[in-house]
């Protein structure tokens, strides 16, 4: 039996679904072509049951013509598919207008009245009896966060699954019933496609639902269409407005009068401190001085942390290596292999503890307090600027610490084409590691004013790049229409399991690259291969770009980490004094390029993850190809100024 | 007096009277509650023709600038 949570967006299905499947299961995320589903299984009373985590949706009625992918999975859902609609009490009447489309679906079903505690608190009485008698179906009142009344709500979808509980059906008024009377007579005994409901079907059509509509195509005949259209164009001639809008309508009254017949409300237990928070929070002024000031304390926070601890672990590996040279002979295969191994292993546990961990920590804070929300907000002006939207925004965030979260972090996005842009942004910039050759190098070598220049020039970069990309793919959605969570104090467990499952994508994907690319590394160090390769990329490298051609190798390998692109520098150019072997222009040009001309091998496999391989082999070409003639243009410009 | 919601000012309590906006946009709005005869509180407009933010039944929701504009209300 599967068990499928549909519900609002910020009512809590995935706190009931992680207290179910939690740490339990092999819960893997799965990206679907556009929006994930997550997808687990668990056991319940000796029984398997697989959950399914839909993302939050308002309506089953499609507000474009693309559709939505949660509501494509609830149509194509398996007959024996429980749905769970979950939702937030504490916005009942609202949360009802989803709960009545889902059952004119005429599926097995149960209702969660979640965040029952909070309810209380807003001093709203719900009697869950009453409602499940006007549904038809079992109501059970649940605290996701706490977990309370969570495995009965299971024990009872499966009670439902089994016994086939399907809800009751609410009707409208004659007028809007006749009409749909009209249009199920219209479709007779006509097979529908897989699983839907007669009515269902009427009540799309009547909403011109382009979704369904779709479906229905092969079904129906041109003769059918015109019957459908004609009995609209009565029926609006007498409306005098669309009829999605009269459904619409129709739904939020019967939701009202639902609500209003097992609701009582009474007055809040306390203020409400969520909107004199954001009255500060949100504030054009005060909202951006705190803003920059927690982003910032953010940023200081995770590199100092990062920083202290790095030494420690590479510490351990380092001694680790020694070890290792005296057990095998450090001029063999076997210990190239060995080294490798140990070097990319110590590389991963140096980026995940010091860098990521703090990160996400502080990441899973701002997303679960309900700030990150506010956050996009304000920015959503400036993202606009560069054809996005405030959410862009914090992908672009994380990339400051590490590019393969900020890449996978586009998944909050909705739309491909922003999800594109975005995750292009977020491999410009510069991660810790890229930070460690600016500061190293032109920090260094040069001035610290020309390594701030670098940060600077790179937003410039990244404005540009946005503004280009915006105007290649125009935007398309009907503007900004967010709803913001209600501010709540984070709980340990969420931000542990959070976090935890951020983590893990790092270890999955990321950590078995820096391994490889570290053996490949060590085995072409253990052949010479460098002074061929060298040669090899001379034209590009000293040729076109300036550089000494004993670098080649090391911006080969640059993709496998990029911080070790300066260290293979100083083994390349055999010196740990550049400036005695490059002028400034070409470090300039160099550090310059080494950063920004294609994501890390983990970044890329992240792209390929998020977006597919060909269009991460795109954005890495095209950072390359944008690269290349700005740091000709460097090498060109920077002799004139110096 | 019937003027655009992005006239308004921080505090209003204004009651939607029409939505000028496209099917999706103007579904997206119902979907959240902000339809006609409502009314919402305007909580918070941002410089530059930033979004605003509004409250209704006790759900806060922003709203683009330029959708805000197509969404005409009439104040109390």
């Amino acid at each position: 039996m599967q068990l499928v949570l549909v519900g609002q967006p910020y009512s809590g299905k995935s706190t009931i679904f992680n207290h179910v499947v939690g740490y339990k299961s092999l819960s893997t995320n799965a990206p679907g072509s556009s929006v994930e589903h997550t997808h687990g299984s668990a056991e319940l009373d000796g029984e398997r049951i697989d959950v399914i985590d839909l993302p939050g949706i308002y309506s089953l009625q499609a507000s474009d013509d693309a559709g939505d992918p949660a509501v494509e999975h609830i149509l194509e859902a398996p007959d024996d598919t429980v749905l769970i609609n979950v939702i937030d009490a504490s916005v009942l009447a609202r949360s009802l207008e989803l709960t009545l489309q889902l059952t004119e679906l005429r599926r097995p079903m149960v209702v969660a009245l979640n965040m029952s505690d909070e309810v209380l608190r807003k001093g709203i009485t719900i009697d869950a009896g009453r409602l499940a008698v006007r549904l038809g179906v079992p109501v059970v009142e649940t605290v996701g966060r706490s977990g309370e009344g969570v495995f009965d709500l299971f024990r009872a979808a499966l009670r439902a699954g089994r016994d086939r509980l399907v809800p009751e059906v609410l009707p409208g008024p004659a007028h809007v019933e006749r009409l749909l009377a009209r249009l199920t007579e219209l479709l007779g005994d006509r097979p529908l496609p897989r699983g839907l409901a007669p009515r269902f079907v009427a009540i799309k059509l009547l909403e011109r639902d382009e979704c369904v509509g779709r479906r229905l195509e092969p079904h129906l005949s041109a003769d059918d269409r015109a019957a459908t259209a004609a009995r609209l164009t009565e029926f609006e001639a007498t409306t005098e407005q669309r009829a999605e809008y009269v459904m619409s309508a129709v739904r939020h009254n019967l939701a009202f009068e639902l609500f209003e017949s097992v609701a009582r409300v009474g007055t809040p237990a306390g203020g409400d401190l969520g909107r004199r928070l954001d009255r500060v929070l949100m504030h054009p002024v005060s909202g951006f001085a705190i803003l920059v000031a927690v982003l910032t304390g953010m940023f200081l926070l995770v590199f100092r942390v990062g920083s202290a601890v790095e030494p420690l672990f590479l510490g351990g590996f380092e001694r680790l290596e020694l070890w290792l040279a005296g057990m095998l002979p450090p001029e063999s295969l076997g210990y190239a292999v060995v080294h490798g191994v140990v070097a990319g292993f110590g590389g991963g546990i140096g980026i995940v503890v010091p860098y990521l961990l703090p990160f996400f920590v502080a990441l899973a804070l701002l997303e679960d307090t309900g700030y990150l929300t506010r956050i996009a907000f304000l920015m959503d002006n400036l993202m606009h600027r560069i054809g996005l939207h405030g959410m862009s925004v914090v992908p672009i965030l994380m990339g400051y610490g590490c590019s393969v979260p900020g890449v996978l972090a586009t998944r909050i996005l909705k739309s491909r084409r922003d999800r594109l842009i975005t995750a292009t942004l977020t491999t410009l910039i510069p991660c810790s590691a890229r930070m460690t050759i600016i500061f190293g190098l032109i920090g260094f070598f040069i001035s610290m004013q020309a390594a701030v220049f670098v940060y600077v020039a790179n937003l410039v970069l990244i404005g540009l790049v946005g503004w280009v990309m915006s105007k290649v793919m125009p935007e398309e959605s009907p503007g900004l229409i967010m709803e913001l969570p209600r501010y709540r104090v984070p709980r340990l467990k969420a931000l542990a399991q959070k976090t935890w499952f951020r983590l893990k994508e790092f270890v999955v994907i990321a950590w078995p690259i820096l391994i490889a690319g570290s053996v490949v590394l060590e085995v072409f160090d253990h052949y010479r291969w460098s002074g061929p390769l060298n040669d090899f990329l001379a034209p590009y490298t000293s040729g076109l770009l300036g550089f000494p051609a004993a670098v080649g190798v090391t911006l080969l390998f640059g993709i496998m980490r990029k911080e070790l692109a300066l260290v293979l520098l100083f083994a390349a150019i055999g010196t740990a004094d550049v400036a005695s072997v490059m002028s400034t222009s070409q470090i300039f040009g160099y550090t310059f390029f080494v950063t920004f001309y294609v994501p890390c091998l983990a970044t890329f496999a992240a792209l390929a993850k998020e977006l597919g391989w060909r269009t991460a082999s795109s954005i890495t070409g095209v950072t390359l190809a944008i690269v290349t003639v700005l740091t000709v243009g460097l090498r060109l410009v920077v002799p004139l100024l110096s | 007096m019937t003027v655009r919601l992005v006239e308004c000012g921080r505090g209003d309590r204004v009651r939607i009277v029409r939505i000028d906006a496209g099917r999706g946009a103007a579904l997206n709005l119902m979907n959240l509650g902000l339809d006609v005869g409502h009314v919402v509180e305007l909580l918070q407009r941002s410089p530059l023709r930033g979004p605003l933010l509004v409250s209704h039944d006790g759900t806060e929701i922003a709203i683009g600038y330029h959708l805000a504009e197509k969404i005409l209300v009439e104040k109390n």
